[in-house]
């Protein structure tokens, strides 16, 4: 390139690069931390963009988005503004697992993220490509492409998919960012520079079709819940609820379709070498899907509206990198797109990431003080899984500017301590997508109790203000004594008790019973016991519900708090951050080179790296004599 | 505290004719003068270290043993720390008395494993590798390398590998399930996930079956012979072991201490206790010791088998009533009532006994008569109709035992739960069950469900 001059623009005490979902929720938490904040966008037209699918939330992500909005955050507040269908997933598969996800209109969500950054105070929204990022005495400097130089106490590495980033749809391959923006060609050798070590990965996206030559006959449809359930505490739910929501639809693949994928393998990018990054293996494009699952007659595919005013549609689970000709042949094998007319193509998109494990559970990077990565620049997938990071890289940065403790969460506080423990400790050779199965303690980690389990880090980062701070403790008070309540009333053995059991099929009862034992038993809910109830006050829905998930789980919510107590001991017991394990006789090399890599911040996180074992971990105990 | 002083028993306890009992770190050479008296009326630390010194072991109140005392000092010592080694007489009181004299030096008993640990974090084990810090560390690595270089843990560890494959298998695909709705994978009914969990119940049921004679035949039957004074203690201890080495006389309370010796029965091991007879009083300090020494052994947790003898000849006495009471209410050993001195006229109420401790065997242990009938009753009770076959796959410690327990416990309780529909809870439990169930061959559970999420199902968007 052509240097620019360098000229000074400015100086800020937080400088964030990228504007997804997790630069956004970076700039908002540091700018309402009282924090300047400047906000660099390689184009202002594709902040908040939803380059994939048009939803937010799912499995182990609508958690996720709970606790954003628990801690101050935005993205499930912007959610329930744009949804145009809710859905809660896995109801009937146990409290903890219930996830939302709703259906995002994905122009609205893009504008009135804009706008929601635009209207913060403390706030500048910048179109501008950074090139550089250098150290500048004891502080960071940013330098555009056109040479202003802006420095700041902090940085925030947000670049999601963009960073040297390339299309890839067949035989062709070109530098571009998602959905043929540009690419950030320059900032991976700074980075480098500054020490950052760098990795590369893929992804990819299906192709959009028009809704009108779907053929819907040949469809099944999927609605929204009735009512539906919102994300946020700011939304009003009456409105929502009030909401008209649209319909998704699902299609299946057949052998046809599978057949011409196997017979064009050879122009796969994926298969010919021409693709260099590591694809996520839960979000494999329709070759991979076919390939390594040869015995399935069948992949279903659902079609989702991309917004209320466009009639693109997205279409779930067809995501490839194969030529557009193989993709048309593909979309036309389907029954219900055979006339189907592609609007965007599908493609693959290869980009650069930092290495994870090279930063604190802060995300601030080890070695580089004051400069922070956040999103699929840490090697995740999802845009819920970058907000949460955002957020979190946001908070931190502001607390260490304004001289207070660090807000780090741990695995068993929350899904968001679980996906960065995960990043810094474990690192991830693939795009990192959060589960329900990657949280050991999710019987406490529910969706429902997410503000009970947060709020107080929200407040404590001044995120949450008084009133809905008070109002939510009255909530939490509200809930402690009904479930006090139903612990401590006993119900006569009344012949409409006995009905009841009789009806339900129900072990009945002879003598007073306790009404939470009642609760307990599976086949029982509290709504079925409210004729016998005589002292149940007027509570809202929320509340009874949050009790009844209390009193039903209260034997493995309290086992769950015993095996937390164990972790929170080995979590207290803190190493030192720069010490050097090859002082430790006798201790394994390996061991020794994984701890001086990642440099854990107590025997908890040492006990979880990869290739160290508990005796290692005793080894340690012993040499810190902390046992 | 790293260098605080600990203690142990270095020997195995009651067995052979001296004991080694360490004690190490910071001041153990001056605490041990306390208690040990050169002949030379010199103090310990008068001498140099590493030289061996002779002298007396005393309490406050009197002399315990004689001993040779010898002092290490850091960094020339086992541990690398100052150690004091104490050989002394081998039996079990003895040595007991003298390492209870050392702990009334403030001194604290060693954890398992603690020295060598001390040595390892004082670099003076060249222990690099994990394998052996594991084995030093913990009892389970410990276990997983002696069992991993013998033919039986190949066994076992492939069995065990067929069942916890199969235990992630199901977990993998409860969670495939609710991490992935959307996935039109096939739902996780109740039925077929009750039908596979009744089947790994089945399977880790008939492994704990295999405990009793897999524990017997490695770790040999610890065994006790009791009874009153004088019933013949002795003479069956010597007919078994085909030995004489206890004492026999015909002067009641002549076994004190006790003796422990192994005995072959039919290929396996009895670990065999001698001890001294119960009755009501002894004027006699060190056979009082003895009888509690022998009753703490015969209701220690570790004792499988007794043997408890009762004189034909004579009637039932207070003695003997107080035997049967007593081992009426053992339900975690087996009893065998052993009759002696048959080739005299029977005065015992048979039936009394066997009302209450079962069917009795009857030996002479002047002609052996009835011996083989009496293996053949342990044989049967421990191992059944014949040794296993070696490829068959069998729990031998009890950690594995207990593991496994933990396991089976799990699978039923998420067999319970199946009922209340909570696909969360059942998982957890379950993830719980697989991890007691690695722990048998010390593999950890990790990342390797997530792995067979993905190897075994078609999921993404």
């Amino acid at each position: 390139m052509t240097e620019a001059t360098t000229f000074n623009a400015g100086d800020v005490q937080v400088a964030v690069v990228g504007a997804g979902h997790a630069g956004i929720e970076a700039a908002l938490a540091s700018a309402r931390m009282g924090c300047s904040t400047a906000l660099f966008t390689l184009s202002l037209d594709t902040v908040g963009n939803m380059p994939c699918n048009p939803s937010i939330g799912g499995t182990g992500k609508g958690h996720l988005v709970f606790e954003i909005d628990a801690l101050g955050g935005e993205m499930g507040r912007a959610a329930d503004r744009v949804c145009m269908q809710s859905r809660m997933l896995n109801l009937g598969k146990g409290p903890a697992v219930h996830s939302l996800r709703q259906q995002a209109d994905r122009r609205a969500y893009q504008t009135l993220m804009k706008k929601t950054l635009e209207s913060t105070d403390n706030l500048r929204l910048i179109q501008a490509e950074i090139c550089k990022i250098e150290r500048c005495g004891e502080r960071l400097s940013v330098t555009t492409r056109y040479g202003a130089v802006w420095t700041a106490d902090a940085v925030i590495v947000s670049t999601g998919t963009y960073l040297d980033s390339r299309i890839i749809v067949g035989e062709v391959s070109f530098s571009a960012g998602p959905d043929n923006t540009s690419s950030a060609t320059y900032l991976s050798k700074s980075l480098e520079e500054l020490g950052v070590k760098l990795l590369r990965f893929k992804t990819g996206t299906p192709a959009r079709i028009h809704a009108d030559s779907i053929d819907y006959e040949k469809t099944e449809i999927q609605l929204g819940d009735k009512p539906p359930v919102c994300f946020s505490y700011h939304t009003d739910k009456e409105e929502f609820e009030s909401r008209e929501q649209l319909p998704c639809y699902t299609v299946y693949t057949n052998e046809n379709t599978h057949n011409i994928i196997k017979n064009n393998l050879h122009r796969s990018p994926l298969y010919s070498g021409n693709i260099r990054g590591i694809g996520p293996r839960y979000c494999p494009s329709i070759e991979d899907k076919v390939v390594r699952f040869s015995d399935k007659e069948r992949h279903q595919l659902f079609l989702e509206p991309m917004g209320r005013d466009t009639d693109e549609v997205y279409v779930q689970g067809l995501s490839s990198s194969l030529p557009e000709d193989v993709q048309l042949d593909i979309l036309h094998s389907i029954k219900g797109l055979e006339n189907a007319r592609v609007m965007r193509t599908a493609y693959a998109i290869e980009y650069d990431l930092a290495d994870p494990t090279q930063l604190y559970p802060t995300l601030e990077f080890k070695d580089i003080p004051g400069l922070y990565g956040a999103g699929q620049f840490n090697g995740t997938s999802g845009y819920e899984e970058a907000a949460a990071q955002g957020l979190i890289a946001g908070i931190n940065a502001a607390l260490k500017i304004q001289g207070r403790e660090p807000l780090v969460l741990t695995r068993a506080s929350s899904y968001i301590g679980t996906l960065i423990d995960d990043l810094v400790t474990k690192g991830t050779n693939e795009p990192y997508r959060i589960m329900t199965s990657r949280c050991e303690y999710r019987l406490v980690l529910r969706q429902d109790n997410a503000d009970r389990r947060l709020i107080e880090y929200g407040r404590m980062a001044g995120l949450i203000d008084d009133e809905r701070y008070e109002a939510k403790q009255r909530l939490f008070e509200e809930i402690d004594r009904e479930v006090a309540r139903c612990e401590t009333t006993f119900l006569p053995p009344s012949e409409a008790l006995i009905e009841i059991l009789r009806e339900k099929g129900s072990t009945p009862v002879s003598t007073g019973v306790r009404l939470a034992d009642l609760i307990r038993r599976p086949e029982l809910c509290y709504e079925d016991l409210e004729a016998v109830d005589p002292t149940r006050p007027k509570l809202s829905p929320e509340v009874f519900s949050r009790a009844q998930v209390e009193i039903k789980y209260a034997g493995y919510i309290k086992k769950q708090e015993l095996e937390i107590e164990a972790f929170k001991r080995l979590e207290n017991k803190k190493l030192p951050p720069d010490f050097d394990y090859t002082e430790i006789k006798g201790i394994r090399l390996e061991a020794c080179q994984k701890l001086n890599a990642i440099h854990p911040l107590n025997i908890g996180q040492a006990s979880r790296i990869s290739g160290i074992s508990p005796a290692d971990v005793s080894v340690l105990l012993i040499y810190f004599n902390m046992k | 505290m790293l260098n605080d002083m600990i203690a142990a028993i270095s020997t195995p306890i009651g067995k052979g004719g001296v004991a080694l009992i360490r004690v190490s770190g910071n001041g153990c050479h001056t605490a041990v003068e306390k208690i040990f008296f050169p002949i030379s009326k010199k103090r310990l630390t008068d001498y140099s270290p590493r030289f061996a010194v002779y002298g007396e072991i005393r309490d406050a109140r009197s002399l315990i043993d004689t001993a040779i005392v010898t002092r290490f000092s850091s960094p020339h010592s086992f541990t690398g720390e100052d150690m004091v080694e104490i050989s002394c007489h081998g039996g079990y009181v003895v040595s007991s008395m003298v390492l209870e004299a050392v702990l009334s030096l403030g001194i604290r008993m060693a954890e398992a494993g603690e020295f060598t640990r001390r040595a390892f974090i004082n670099d003076k084990l060249s222990l690099t590798e994990a394998e052996a810090i594991g084995d030093v560390l913990s009892a389970v690595s410990r276990e997983g390398v002696r069992l991993s270089s013998s033919q039986a843990s190949g066994v076992l560890s492939a069995r065990m590998k067929e069942i916890t494959d199969k235990l992630t298998s199901l977990i993998s695909s409860i969670y495939a399930y609710i991490d992935y709705p959307d996935e039109d994978l096939e739902d996780v009914d109740d039925e077929t996930l009750g039908i596979t969990l009744d089947g790994l119940i089945g399977e880790c049921e008939t492994l704990l079956s295999t405990y009793r004679a897999g524990n017997a035949i490695t770790h040999g039957i610890p065994t006790v012979i009791v009874g009153k004074p004088n019933v013949g203690k002795s003479s069956l201890f010597n007919s078994l072991i085909r030995e004489d080495r206890a004492i026999v006389t015909d002067i009641p309370g002549t076994t004190r201490d006790m003796l422990e010796y192994t005995a072959d029965v039919k290929g396996v091991t009895l670990r065999l206790t001698d001890t001294a007879g119960l009755r009501e009083s002894t004027e006699d300090a060190i056979e009082e010791m003895g009888m509690n020494i022998a009753r703490a052994r015969l209701f220690s947790p570790e004792t499988s088998l007794v043997l408890a003898l009762f004189d034909l000849s004579r009637e039932l006495d207070g003695d003997d009533e107080r035997l049967i009471e007593a081992l009426e209410g053992v339900t975690d050993k087996t009893v065998i009532p052993v009759y002696t001195k048959c080739d005299l006229e029977t005065r015992l109420d048979v039936d009394a006994v066997e009302g209450a401790l079962g069917k009795g065997v009857t030996v002479s242990s002047r002609d052996g008569q009835g011996l083989e009938a009496l293996e053949e009753r342990i044989f049967s009770a421990f191992i059944g109709e014949e040794l296993p076959q070696p490829e068959s796959p069998m729990l031998t410690g009890v950690r594995q035992r207990s593991v496994v327990e933990r396991g089976l416990d799990g699978l039923r309780q998420a067999k319970a739960e199946l009922e209340t529909g909570f696909k969360d809870m059942t998982g957890m439990t379950l993830e719980s069950a697989l991890a007691s169930l690695l722990e048998v061959d010390a593999r950890g559970v990790g990342e390797h469900i997530v792995d067979e999420i993905f190897s075994k199902f078609c999921v993404g968007k």
